[in-house]
């Protein structure tokens, strides 16, 4: 068990002593010393951990050295060899401080002029510190573990033998210990002292090195949200299999994995585990994130209460002891939790966080100059202003407020979330080119050093609305291009799973594959950490297969309680409005269409006022199939036409459809209100306004639609009287029909 | 000394016994040492097919005694059982009332043991306030009183002292040792020798009552006439540091006995040591590691030659191999104290020393060897008290005396120092070390009289052929090979005592020694003080050609420059 010094480490202080006695060349300084410098700092990837004397021959062996001839890594070598003794090794730490001393301070003396090459290192440069820590550690050393060192480092340099031996002459197999001249391998007393060091693993890896291969991973769990990669847990068990002490990070980097692959009682078991560890070293000052850890970890399980308890907890210690970071994260992580789960949240903290709102978050962040916190804060009043439904400009503001400070402070891992509710922003502003471009534009930008969630969460929701545009295959193609290494976190993989059922089960109710859809919904609902967006696209799939299935009171009965539970739950407005519609729809589509219309209005008018313009368009599209059904065509044909120009923007092209087939349906009244050519008009209008309902069902594969508009089509080529047409639209019905063999054909459009 | 040559097969078989004896009485060391001995004779007689029933247990050759023993057969066993894992106390116990002699000597030697741990135990730290002679085995009186009542029954019924009672009456002398009582115990233990010889234990603790030549010659003939007498002999000479040429053709006659014998081996390296050739020193211990590298016995002695010859990479090697045979071994300890101390990373050093002590106490190296550390450290005190130690442990040891004296030089109190550096010269009569500093000693003191004689007796010391240190100055001149240093101080000597003549033949005699040792400051330091006494004595020529050699080199060429100015202006004259 080594504390700090391993084999690795002391090429590494052979490298910087080559370095002080300027027998590097100036150009390659900077590729060796850098690698060195790799070594020591903090670790930017996995491959720093164990030293190899094969990396360091890597970047060595190519690098002339200023004796003619070698390179550097003969050089390095040579100084390898000549610590040919335990006792040389001992040597070789006391001499290495030498470099350390300021050339100023020291007083002239005789032995100084052959030395005047030498370079001093200054002692706090990281080479210093390096040098320092070297010795500090080894005069640490009890006399048993250096001769641990001394064997490891035998092994270590055990390979370079046949290079020495071409440099050296008279190099043998024993030249290793200078006191072993003479003897052979099999000599008892060499059995002896060096015989059991063949395979031995001891101080090959040490505490410093499992620690930095943790803190490592530890940071990156927590800035991108993943697991611990397969590969970096094949290096941390060769590391612990050297005997090496573990340190108790590896806890809480444990924890994380476990946590992360959804495995409750293990993450629960190795937190407690890592703070048990932690009491005894570092004092209770850390009892605020143990509990900040556990109050996160039981709401991510689902226990909202207990996670709520605990938070509460969390924010009295860290009040306690005045520890203002961990303070306003566990209140802002309270305030989401109380938007997010109002229902769980006690009365007490309810009341409280209507109160210590953002605005308090907001001053506090500012007053402590913690830019991350701000930013979110920002974000969250523009997605607060988004749930009420309030002023987009107020939103847009807040927006860009916060993108300023991640812009200005390069605060990385906020820019995810930032983008994201700018794409939402859009798509409910009805661009869905621009919500769908930003998301694009993370993906391709961002995509390094950000959280894996906001990843997913951009690749899904770029991939839903392709799929809104009809293109189900290629929004699935994009979904599997996930990153296979993020999905291994449970939550991640819930969220992208969700989203491939939710777009298999739309794509399956439009095609009437209703067997299919019913299992997909089982499965979709049987989860049940959904998010809200997915959750409510897939109610209104739900509502839509019932209603396909001629089932309107199951589709009212959900679309009741669904609404209900969006009430109670406070959530977002632009949820109630779709549902409002969809219930409106239920109504008309059943036939009894002056009930819904109040509804419907009540609902464009709320959409309007929040600006939800995909939405404010589904409710004029209802809006109009009531008013056709009540026989006011001209109404309803003016009312859609003026806004066909938008919906052809929002790119929806099941609103896209429906507002062609209501167009074609108000034409169609309007004919039979008039007479002659201008009948024949009218029914002309109709047919191309068919034809375009027709290509945008097509597109989402829904059949039940496209036969409805062919048969439409059909009666009306059949009283123009055009027989050659009406049996080319009759060919293409059964085209239809046909195209989706063994598919559920759904009722007859000719029945109505 | 003249000892029959023993029957080989007998010395062998007597070996054999001797070493079930030992470690059936649980002296594992005594056990070891004797095995060791019978495996290195030269030509073991052939094997016997089968081993006789006697060899697993023999029996006492008393018959009334073998019956008890045999009675108690059982309780022994379970005794020894308790022993081997250290129980003592339960192990005493169960031996209450036992009646054979085995059987009470385990009863009470466990006793003894029981006592001795809980003495380490409330002794706690080395050099702690509990440590030392404050803290006692409390056992000891009882033991004490138990045996003696024992041999007073045995003299009263009027029965014969038979080999049994030998272990007995070691451990009588050891308790009596524990006392102090040194007197009687030697006698306890010289009867006991020469009830059993064989067994090395009793020997060992008999060589610890001699302090000197003079006792051992004493005690000769009341030693029994058996080959291990000649061995204790030999060794006892070696730790008074006689290394005359009669003790190494005794050794070379022992080893003819015992030709693979590592003791004896070691103990012809130990006397080359002692006589400071240290090469022949290591080259045998060199051997020995080589042929048995699992030994560490003596080990610590190879280190300080090591040390003494710096030669550190070997000696980081042999402190390597101690570590891989036993980490917590008081030698290995010893040898890893000197490495560090040879890399002057003093506090390493003691810290080894005092790990040594926690494992043994008794472990006299390490506690001369910490003392110097302490010197070292500059820490007097501390350095004292651990010389103190080592020398109640044993007070053969010189560089324990020499330590304490040089730490009460460095605290200016001469007197004290002057007596222990005459204890170290008292057993080391041939070390010029201790004669030069004794003479330093009385001249602090200013004791010129004195200081000259002890340095005459440094000069006499460094050459074998011992001249006549009384003679004159000019004879000794001519014999050479003195060390010019001594011969400068007995100048300075004479010159405080107002005794200039004899202070110039003794400058002479140093400035002469340049023949052998080369120009030295001393030397130039003796040719100025002539140069100045020929200027004083108006021999004119003599100062002029002294002063110039010494213009041409030397540490004083401002003041011979000087000298020379001074010749020229009284030469124009």
């Amino acid at each position: 068990m080594s504390r700090y010094l391993t084999p690795g480490k002391i090429a590494l202080l052979v490298l910087v002593e080559l370095y002080a006695e300027s027998r590097f060349p100036n150009k390659a300084v900077l590729p060796v010393i850098s690698f060195v410098i790799k070594q020591l700092v903090r670790p930017k990837d996995t491959t720093t951990f164990i030293l190899g004397l094969d990396q360091i021959k890597d970047v060595t062996v190519n690098e002339p050295s200023t004796v003619v001839g070698r390179t550097i890594f003969d050089l390095l070598l040579m100084e390898l060899w000549y610590i040919n003794s335990f006792d040389a090794l001992h040597t070789f730490f006391t001499d290495a401080q030498i470099y350390l001393r300021d050339p100023e301070k020291q007083e002239p003396s005789s032995g100084h002029v052959k030395h005047n090459k030498r370079r001093f290192i200054s002692p706090t440069s990281i080479l210093g510190c390096f040098i320092r820590r070297a010795g500090l550690e080894f005069s640490k050393l009890q006399f048993h573990e250096t001769n641990s060192l001394w064997g490891a480092f035998v092994q270590f340099r055990e390979p370079t033998l046949s290079l020495w031996k071409k440099r050296k002459l008279g190099a043998g197999p024993m030249s290793f210990d200078v006191n072993l001249k003479g003897m052979t391998m099999n000599d008892l007393l060499v059995q002896k002292v060096y015989g059991k060091l063949d395979g031995s693993k001891d101080w090959t890896v040490s505490t410093d090195d499992v620690e930095r291969l943790l803190e490592y991973q530890v940071e990156t769990m927590q800035r991108l949200g993943t697991r611990v990669p397969d590969e970096t847990q094949l290096q941390l068990r060769k590391m612990l299999s050297t005997d090496v002490p573990i340190s108790h990070l590896r806890h809480y980097v444990n924890f994380l994995n476990s946590w992360r692959s959804g495995d409750y009682p293990s993450s629960f078991d190795s937190l407690h585990r890592y703070f048990d560890y932690t009491m005894h070293s570092r004092d209770r000052t850390f009892y605020q994130y143990a509990l900040l850890n556990l109050a996160i970890l039981q709401a991510d399980f689902g226990c909202h209460r207990e996670s709520v308890l605990a938070m509460q907890e969390t924010i009295n210690t860290a009040r306690e002891n005045k520890d203002m970071a961990c303070l306003n994260f566990a209140l802002s992580w309270l305030y989401h939790f109380h938007r997010a789960h109002p229902q769980d949240c006690p009365d007490v903290i309810a009341s409280r966080m209507e109160r210590e709102s953002l605005q308090f978050l907001k001053a506090k962040a500012k007053e402590w100059g913690m830019d991350h916190l701000l930013s979110m804060a920002y974000l969250s009043e523009a997605r607060q202003i988004l749930l009420g439904g309030d002023s987009v400009p107020a939103a847009f503001e807040s927006l860009l407020r916060s993108s300023h400070i991640n812009v200005t402070h390069q605060i990385h891992n906020a820019q995810g979330s930032q983008i994201l509710l700018q794409s939402t922003l859009w798509s409910r502003l009805g661009v869905s080119q621009l919500a769908w471009l930003n998301c694009e534009l993370f993906l391709s930008k961002y995509d390094n050093g950000s959280p894996s969630e906001d990843l997913v969460v951009a690749l899904c929701r770029s991939a839903y609305i392709i799929s809104m545009r009809g293109r189900f295959d290629e929004a699935l193609d994009r979904l599997e291009q996930v990153d296979q290494e993020a999905l291994r976190s449970l939550k991640i993989y819930q969220y992208w799973a969700s989203y491939i059922g939710l777009i298999k089960l739309r794509r399956a109710v439009y095609r009437n594959e209703f067997a299919a859809a019913e299992l997909l919904l089982q499965q979709l609902t049987s989860s049940e950490q959904v998010e809200p967006d997915c959750a409510l696209e897939i109610s209104i799939a739900k509502i839509e297969l019932q209603m396909r299935t001629g089932n309107f009171v199951a589709a009212m009965l959900h679309c009741n309680q669904v609404s209900g539970e969006l009430v109670r739950d406070r959530a977002d407005s632009y949820h109630k409005v779709r549902l409002m519609i969809l219930k409106a729809e239920v109504f008309a589509r059943s036939g009894r269409a002056m009930k819904g219309l109040s509804t419907a209005i009540s609902a464009a008018s709320m959409a309007w006022k929040a600006r939800f313009l995909p939405v404010l368009f589904y409710a004029f599209n209802v809006i109009a199939t009531i008013l056709i059904q009540l026989e006011e065509y001209s109404v309803a044909y003016k009312m859609l036409d003026s806004i066909m120009p938008q919906v052809l923007e929002c790119e929806d092209a099941y609103l896209t459809a429906q507002c062609f087939a209501c167009l074609a349906d108000g034409q169609v009244g309007l004919a039979g209100t008039r007479k002659g050519v201008s009948r024949a008009e009218c029914l002309g209008r109709a047919l191309s306004f068919i034809d375009r309902a027709f290509s945008e069902y097509s597109h989402i594969q829904d059949v039940y639609s496209q036969k409805l508009m062919m048969s439409r089509k059909i009666r009306i080529q059949d009283y123009l009287g055009d027989k050659a047409l009406r049996d080319d639209a009759v060919k293409m019905y059964r085209q239809v029909e046909q195209g989706r063999e063994g598919v559920n054909p759904g009722p007859s459009p000719f029945r109505h | 000394m003249a000892t029959e040559i023993p029957d080989l097969p007998v010395l062998h078989t007597a070996l054999q016994i001797a070493t079930l004896k030992c470690s059936e009485r649980c002296l594992y060391q005594g056990a070891k040492w004797a095995a060791e001995l019978l495996n290195s004779i030269a030509s073991p007689p052939s094997t016997p097919t089968s081993l006789p029933p006697t060899y697993l247990h023999p029996a006492s050759k008393n018959p009334a005694e073998a019956a008890l023993e045999a009675s108690e057969f059982s309780t022994f066993l379970l005794a020894k059982s308790y022993f081997d894992v250290r129980e003592f106390d339960r192990s005493s116990h169960v031996l209450e009332k036992c009646r054979s002699s085995k059987s009470r000597f385990i009863h009470l030697y466990a006793k003894f043991l029981a006592g001795e741990k809980r003495k380490e135990e409330s002794s706690e730290m080395v050099l702690g306030p509990m440590d030392g002679a404050a803290t006692q085995n409390k056992e000891v009186p009882a033991i004490l009183a138990a045996l003696e009542t024992a041999f007073a029954d045995k003299e009263g019924d009027g029965l014969d002292w038979s080999e049994d009672d030998s272990f007995l009456l070691w451990l009588y002398g050891v308790v009596l040792l524990k006392q102090k009582n040194e007197e009687e115990a030697q006698g306890a233990l010289i009867k006991s020798v020469n009830l059993y010889p064989y067994n090395w234990c009793a020997w060992q603790e008999l060589a610890g009552t001699v302090g000197s030549l003079q006792d051992l010659n004493n005690i000769l003939m009341s030693l029994p006439n058996s080959i291990m007498t000649n061995l204790f002999v030999l060794s006892t000479n070696q730790e008074l540091y006689q290394t005359g040429d009669s003790i190494h053709s005794q050794l070379t006659d022992l080893l003819a006995f015992f030709p693979t014998s590592a003791w004896l081996k070691t103990q012809r390296a130990l006397l080359y040591y002692h006589a400071r050739e240290f090469e022949e020193a290591e080259s045998i211990f060199d051997q020995l590691v080589k042929s048995d590298p699992h030994r560490i016995d003596y080990l610590d002695h190879y280190s300080n030659i090591l040390y003494v010859m710096e030669r550190r990479p070997k000696l980081g090697f042999i402190a390597q191999l101690a570590l891989t045979t036993d980490r917590f071994r008081p030698e290995t300890n010893c040898v890893v104290g000197n490495y560090y101390s040879l890399k002057s990373e003093h506090e390493k050093a003691v810290q080894y020393f005092r790990r040594a002590l926690t494992l043994d106490k008794t472990c006299l190296s390490a506690w001369t060897l910490m003392g110097h550390e302490y010197v070292e450290m500059k820490n007097t005190h501390a350095a004292i008290e651990a010389y103190r130690r080592a020398v109640d442990v044993n007070r053969k040891d010189y560089r324990a005396w020499y330590g304490l004296g040089l730490s009460y030089e460095v605290l200016e109190m001469h007197y004290y120092a002057l007596f222990y550096f005459q204890r170290a010269a008292a057993l080391r009569p041939y070390d010029s070390q201790m004669w030069q500093a004794m003479g330093q000693c009385y001249d602090r003191m200013n004791r010129p009289g004195e200081a000259i004689k002890s340095f005459k007796r440094a000069l006499i010391t460094l050459n074998s052929q011992s001249p006549n240190p009384d003679s004159h100055p000019s004879a000794v001149g001519e014999q050479r090979g003195f060390d010019p240093l001594i011969l400068h101080q007995i100048a300075v000597m004479f010159e405080k005592m107002r005794q200039p003549k004899e202070a110039a033949k003794w400058m002479e005699a140093c400035m002469a020694e340049e023949e052998n040792v080369g120009v030295t400051t001393t030397t130039g330091q003796a040719r100025m003080w002539l140069a100045r006494w020929e200027f004083v004595n108006q021999n004119w020529n003599r100062a002029q050609e002294l002063a110039n050699v010494l213009c041409q080199d030397g540490q004083e060429v401002e003041e011979a420059k000087a000298l020379v100015r001074d010749l020229r202006s009284r030469g124009h004259e």
